[in-house]
């Protein structure tokens, strides 16, 4: 009998490691791609993140910009950044998007969405001096907004409805962000806010096993470089909506 | 012992191997070794695959930041050549990864359009082959955005062109073991890491 049970014993403790081992298999398994997978959408959202303020930069840079794909002939003063500017020159926001799937490899750009949109304060409570004879003195604000959305297909190719099919940004109709959010960094008239919102959807390995991806959405605010108290940066082919009295253009004329 | 084979009603040499072979299954002294050899090469797999993975991911992140603050070098002007656009990178780069001066290709352009089909005026991104290298390696090509000038003695007018960058490096691995297997480490499936960012000139 005593034999007999050392013999089980002996028998039983067979193979313990590899059960062991594959019980704990799993788990480390899961571990280490969950490492991995929280590192790549990371690295992901990191790369979007410099995407939308890069975006952020080319369009804060831009004298003028359209829908158009590029090259885009200059336009001779017709929308005149000053009095003085003899030429503007036109940027696409269609070449901006390809640039931005560019700057996203090695993820695939497939999918990712670029809204870019700008709010612009024409008439303000803050307009000194602050009586009906100036223009650009108001009791309630009013803004000039454009919108443009364009997405990406798998080949880094873009896509820019002209109107803009969505608002992700300026949401609402008429669009109406700029009396929200966006207000607190356009205080005074001629004030502008560019924003650019970029989201990319990010598979990643969960991608084998759930159906919709998740999107990584990133956001970046920044003014525009020539802001004057006679200039507008102005998109042709946007999503617009202007306000009733234009002030910040060199001939007060031009709407959006 | 032999009962199973006396009840087989086996004898002479097959009993005897029959035997033999019991005994052998009983045998457990060196159980422990042999399922080591088996499960420690498993284990010892996934603690190199863990290694692979976390070392080709840490020279990444650092790549990445050290090309974003390059970029940023290249786009106010502070960085005119090639050769200081490595020297910049491997600064930050070449401490934590080995070879960086010799390894890293780099395509550095700017111009007026990221991708104009039929103008003079665009950027031709490199490509980068499956074996990692870029189609176009050591370019260096940039100009300042012309910034508005003086129109007349009181107003600015702006007359100039806006320039894109776009910064393009790969950095073929040192080790190729860091590269198995085929790519799937650096997670663009070429042994190379590659960083891009897409900025705008001054």
């Amino acid at each position: 009998m005593q034999k007999q049970m050392l013999f089980r014993d002996k028998l039983g403790r067979r193979g313990i490691a590899a059960v062991e081992f594959a019980l704990v298999v799993p788990v480390l398994l899961l571990l280490f791609m969950g490492t991995v997978e929280m590192l790549t959408a990371y690295r992901t959202e990191a790369k979007l993140n410099a995407i939308a303020f890069n975006v952020a930069q080319m369009v804060s840079l831009a004298q003028s910009v359209s829908t158009a794909n590029a090259p885009i002939a200059n336009a001779t003063a017709s929308t005149p950044l000053t009095a003085d500017s003899p030429i503007v020159q036109v940027v696409s926001l269609n070449d901006i998007c390809r640039g931005a799937a560019m700057g996203l490899a090695p993820f695939p750009p497939g999918g990712m969405k670029l809204a870019i949109a700008s709010v612009t304060q024409e008439q303000g409570p803050t307009a000194q001096p602050a009586n009906g004879t100036n223009p650009a003195y108001a009791a309630s604000t009013t803004y000039d907004e454009w919108e443009s959305d364009s997405t990406v297909a798998s080949n880094g190719t873009c896509t820019t409805p002209s109107p803009s099919a969505t608002t992700t940004i300026l949401s609402g109709s008429p669009l109406a962000t700029a009396t929200t959010g966006a207000s607190s960094m356009v205080v005074n008239p001629c004030d502008n806010v560019i924003i650019v919102q970029a989201s990319v959807p990010y598979s990643g390995l969960i991608g084998l096993f759930f159906k919709n991806p998740i999107t990584l959405t990133q956001t970046a605010y920044v003014r525009w470089a020539y802001t004057l108290p006679t200039t507008e940066l102005q998109c042709t082919g946007c999503t617009l909506v202007s306000a009733p009295t234009q002030v910040c253009n060199a001939n007060n004329t031009s709407t959006n | 012992m032999s009962r199973f084979a006396a009840a087989l009603r086996l004898t002479g040499e097959t009993r005897r191997r029959l035997i033999l072979a019991q005994r052998f299954c009983r045998e457990t002294r060196a159980d422990t070794a042999v399922e080591f050899a088996i499960i420690g090469a498993a284990f010892f797999a996934f603690i190199f695959a863990i290694f692979v993975v976390s070392i080709d991911q840490f020279w990444q992140m650092t790549l990445d930041d050290a090309v974003r603050t390059a970029a940023r070098e290249v786009a106010v002007g502070k960085i005119t050549t090639g050769p200081q656009f490595v020297t910049y990178v491997c600064n930050e780069f070449g401490v934590a990864a080995p070879y960086c001066s010799s390894n890293l290709q780099y395509s550095v352009q700017s111009n007026q359009y990221f991708s104009a089909p039929g103008s003079g005026n665009t950027i031709t991104p490199a490509s980068l082959s499956s074996a990692g290298n870029l189609s176009s390696s050591s370019t260096f090509s940039v100009s300042l955005s012309t910034v508005p000038v003086a129109h007349n003695s009181t107003q600015a007018a702006v007359t100039g062109a806006e320039q894109f960058l776009l910064v393009q490096v790969a950095y073929p691995l040192p080790f190729k073991v860091l590269a198995v297997p085929g790519g799937v480490a650096t997670e663009n499936g070429t042994p190379s890491l590659y960083s891009a960012v897409a900025t705008v000139m001054q």
